[in-house]
């Protein structure tokens, strides 16, 4: 399924717009990112993934209304579809899955 | 303060980025510059940047052909139908375009088609790219000139001598010869030939023998001589004789008919002889080292240069100089005989006819000024039409027309018309200008370019500059408007346009300018017909005769007669036939032209005694040794006392025994030059002159044309009052001067319909005004001011600028053409004011008729 592959940045992006929700533009997600990851991305790499993410058809996207800042430009809000919903649970679900499958000794340290 | 971001950065996204874009990413990076501008306004502007240039990605860019997806092609042909409706929608102004630019177009292919012809001619023979011609540098006196001319065995030397010549052929022409067939003489110019002259030169026979010059008197005649001597018979094995100087008429049979393919060939034979005759002739001395050919061509076998032929000649300089010493020989120049007739201006005495450089390169200038003045007449109109179609740009902008798209739009309707024009100009030159053109000038210009690639060329290279020239302006002008300003109606535009009105003004400029120089130089040719020659040319005719027995036939008939003032004989003429002879006088040598007359020749042409006397009949040493000279030859050999001084020439000791004042005896260009007269016998007369009383010559012409028959049976009538000796000169001047009139016409005609289509542009967009001003009673003088006052201020200034180009220009011709330059007179200013103001009104009234003719109402009511 080539086409819903989700890279390990997009997965985050994803996940940035779900929680920001119904407030999620460029510029947020960028903040959220450096707030909960430390990862300090630049704006344009932001816009990129979130582009991806709406081909794909994980996110929708909407235009604001204009407020005072940005000198009354809109921004474009994202939203999470169906679709990126589901893929979320998938990579969530696969990654408890797989976690779930490693042997329990192997996480006890203490015994090395 | 308000922080803002670099101004660049923030236009450079602009630029770039994808319109649909732009807005959420321009929101973004703002938003970080003023959280940033907050802490650090430099570090904020830094981020701005770099986040722009971040923002620089392929999926961002602005992608037109993606975004726009478009028909051409069936927007192309769209056009096209637009176009086409709109010439047919402005009918008149259309047609004012194109007839503009195709009276241009006209003019261009006509002096196209002779400049091509002339540069191609002698292209058809097939060794053509090996033939050259022979050209001496010969020194005379102080100057080194080109000859045609060369040793008369040089040809003959070289073709024995080297392998690398494949063939020569030398050419001798013979003047004015009376040719006989049955009743019919006329005069005519031979042409003495090697035989092998249908070997270098592929003149195609028409008719008769392959190798028509082996028997020692045939004769090859031209179609056109064939038809006038023989009419429908045919002229092979005719016999015609020829009359050389002394009486014996000389038959010669004709052997072949030659097509001598006038339009392609520099040179023009009209009889061709044998050389074998000629030498045959002339006498043994002939054939030698001191005899001059008049041309040589030799042809090179393939491959061959005639460089191999160098090293070899000087050693034939030395022999024909030494048997030659007044004209020396220094080289020997291999001219390639397709660049003779390009190049015979320079070479003296070339048998190919010649056209100056300077020549081409005037009227080629004068013809690209009209191809431009036409081009900006179409640009001018074009720009004030856009007017009645700002709308329809508007329109085409808002439903998603691009710029690039409008430009195109204009540009195919610009092509459509320039097509148009280039027909309509084609179909002129070929049914007008160029007959015209022939009928004017002593040779035919085929409408036939040298090739079709040539052809097409032209007609590409023409077709892209007219339209690339009067349509680049309006297109980028007429794209340039918002769409939105001009469909609210406030698109500020082109009554106040300065551009349009420097071309106006550029027009008149040079039309005026074309007027005057062409007014100048007519009335240059009438200060030439009325100039003073030196001598009183009314009432005297010549005729040119053979020998003593004709001139005393003459005399009898003519000495009975109370209307002939005087007669005399002459073995040259005045403006007819002269000779340049080295005269000498104490250590002095120089050039004067010699006159040898009977005694009563100067009193009969009226010269005019400064001091000393003329010839007398009684005397016995004026005879042998007295000479008249002119005073530009006392000048030249700078006497203080001319009378008594002793001149050698020809070996022989002269007194001068009288000064004459200066006379024109060549062409008016150049200068009156020294000349002397001195007696010959009888014998040797080859002209009668006659005088008659005021008002008589015609008669005194008649009555020996009637005598003539048995006067000179053999001999061809050609009798001329000596007022036509210069008639070449005056005909070609007035040819020149025909065809100025002509261009400056033409000039006017433009620069006239580029300011008609204005003024009624102008109109059309006013007439409201003028309806709503007639109703509130304007008079029509107010409408017309109103309507002329922007045009006249131009084209008084454009008078002003062209009258002092036209002087300038005619009085630096002149300077470098005559060496007498005319005070130039002013009255061409006042024709050509005249001119002006007569056309300006007149295009300005045909208009100003619109709006009397006009009732307001309907102009008020209209839309």
């Amino acid at each position: 399924m080539k086409g819903t592959y989700l890279g390990e940045l997009e997965e985050l992006v994803l996940l940035t717009v779900g929680i920001l929700y119904p407030e999620a533009y460029g510029v947020g997600v960028m903040d959220e990112i450096e707030k909960q990851a430390g990862r300090s991305l630049n704006i344009s790499a932001v816009h990129a993934v979130l582009t991806r993410l709406e081909e794909k058809g994980f996110l929708k996207s909407k235009m604001s209304e204009p407020t005072e800042e940005r000198g009354g430009r809109r921004k474009r809000i994202f939203l999470l579809t169906a679709s990126g919903k589901r893929a979320l649970e998938e990579v969530n679900e696969m990654r408890n899955t797989l976690f779930n499958q490693i042997p329990r000794i192997a996480l006890q340290f203490q015994h090395i | 303060m308000k922080k803002t971001p670099p101004k660049w950065a923030d236009k450079f996204l602009v630029w770039y980025c994808r319109p649909d874009l732009l807005e959420e990413i321009q929101g973004d990076v703002y938003e970080l510059f003023e959280r940033t501008a907050k802490e650090n306004q430099r570090k904020a502007s830094l981020l701005f940047i770099w986040n722009v240039l971040r923002f620089f990605r392929l999926r961002n860019i602005r992608k037109n052909k993606i975004n726009y997806p478009s028909n051409t092609t069936g927007m192309v042909r769209s056009y096209f139908k637009s176009g086409i409706r709109n010439i047919m929608r402005h009918l008149a102004h259309s047609s004012i375009n194109i007839a503009g630019l195709a009276l241009a177009i006209g003019c261009c292919i006509s002096i196209f088609l002779l400049v091509d012809s002339f540069y191609d001619l002698d292209s058809f023979h097939e060794k053509g790219n090996r033939t050259y011609l022979a050209v001496s540098h010969v020194k005379t006196g102080d100057e080194t000139e080109r000859w045609a001319r060369s040793p008369y065995l040089l040809g003959p030397t070289l073709a024995t001598e080297h392998s690398a010549v494949e063939t020569m052929t030398r050419i001798q022409k013979l003047g004015d010869l009376s040719v006989r067939f049955e009743e019919h003489v006329f005069n005519e110019t031979l042409w003495c030939v090697d035989s092998t002259f249908f070997d270098v030169f592929s003149y195609p026979i028409v008719n008769g023998a392959r190798q028509p010059l082996n028997d020692k008197y045939s004769i090859v005649i031209s179609e056109d001589k064939a038809v006038q001597y023989f009419g429908y018979d045919n002229p092979i094995g005719k016999e015609l004789s020829v009359k050389f100087s002394d009486n014996q008429p000389i038959v010669f049979r004709v052997t072949a008919v030659a097509d001598n393919k006038v339009n392609e060939s520099s040179m023009r034979f009209t009889f061709l002889i044998p050389m074998e005759f000629w030498e045959s002739y002339r006498g043994e001395q002939y054939a030698s080292w001191s005899t001059w050919s008049r041309s040589t061509f030799v042809v090179m076998k393939e491959g061959q240069l005639p460089t191999v032929l160098n090293p070899s000649l000087p050693a034939y300089h030395t022999i024909q100089n030494s048997a030659n010493e007044k004209f020396q020989v220094r080289e020997t120049e291999w001219l390639p005989l397709k660049q003779v007739a390009a190049n015979s201006y320079a070479i003296v005495d070339c048998l190919s006819w010649d056209l100056h450089p300077a020549t081409i390169l005037v009227i080629s200038t004068i013809v690209l000024f009209l191809l431009l003045l036409a081009s900006f007449n179409y640009m001018n109109v074009s720009i004030a039409s856009v007017s009645l179609r700002l709308k329809e740009i508007g329109i085409r902008k808002v439903i998603g027309g691009s710029k690039g798209q409008v430009i195109l739009q204009y540009m195919i309707e610009n092509l459509i018309l320039c097509s148009l024009a280039l027909m309509a100009g084609t179909a002129l030159a070929y049914f007008f200008l160029v007959p015209a053109f022939n009928a004017l000038y002593p040779i035919t210009v085929p409408f036939s370019f040298s090739s079709t690639q040539t052809m097409l060329l032209f007609f590409g290279g023409m077709l892209i500059l007219i339209a690339f020239i009067s349509g680049a302006y309006p297109s980028l002008y007429v794209s340039s408007f918002n769409a939105i300003h001009i469909l609210k109606g406030n698109q500020k535009f082109g009554s106040k346009s300065s551009l349009s009105k420097a071309m106006l003004g550029f027009q008149f400029t040079i039309s005026f300018a074309t007027i005057i120089f062409s007014l100048l130089s007519v009335s240059n040719r009438d200060y030439f017909e009325k100039k003073d020659w030196g001598y009183d040319y009314h009432n005297i005719a010549y005729f040119p005769i053979h020998g003593k027995e004709q001139y005393i036939a003459l005399s009898n008939l003519v000495s009975q007669q109370k209307n002939i003032s005087s007669y005399a004989g002459s073995a040259s003429h005045i403006g007819d036939e002269d000779e340049l002879t080295s005269i000498q006088s104490g250590e002095k040598e120089m050039q004067a032209t010699r006159f040898p007359v009977g005694v009563a020749y100067a009193e009969t042409m009226n010269l005019r005694l400064k001091e000393g006397r003329l010839f007398t009949a009684a005397s016995e040493a004026d005879a042998q040794t007295a000479i008249v000279v002119n005073e530009a030859l006392v000048k030249k050999m700078d006497w203080a006392e001319a009378l008594g001084q002793h001149v050698t020439f020809h070996g022989e000791k002269h007194k001068v025994i009288g000064v004459v004042r200066d006379f024109y005896y060549d062409d008016f260009d150049r200068n009156m030059g020294a000349a002397l007269l001195h007696l010959v016998p009888e014998e040797e007369f080859s002209y009668f002159v006659v005088k008659s009383k005021p008002g008589e010559i015609e008669n005194a012409m008649a009555l020996v044309k009637n005598a003539w028959p048995s006067v000179a049976p053999d001999d061809a009538y050609l009798g001329q009052n000596q007022q036509e000796v210069f008639g070449s000169f005056y005909r070609s001047t007035q040819s020149d001067s025909k065809i100025m009139y002509f261009i400056s016409m033409v000039a006017l005609a433009l620069a006239c319909m580029g300011l008609f289509g204005l003024v009624s542009f102008n109109l059309s967009r006013r007439l409201k005004e003028f309806s709503i001003r007639k109703i509130f009673g304007a008079q029509l003088t107010t409408i017309f001011r109103l309507m002329s006052q922007e045009y006249l201020l131009v084209v008084l200034i454009a008078f002003i600028i062209g009258s002092l180009i036209g002087y300038y220009l005619m009085a630096q011709l002149h300077a470098a053409v005559y060496p007498d330059p005319m005070p130039l007179p002013s009255w061409p200013v006042l024709v050509t004011l005249t001119l002006m103001v007569a056309s300006v009104l007149g295009t300005i009234a045909s208009q100003l008729y619109r709006v009397v003719k006009e009732n307001p109402v309907t102009t008020l009511r209209n839309e």
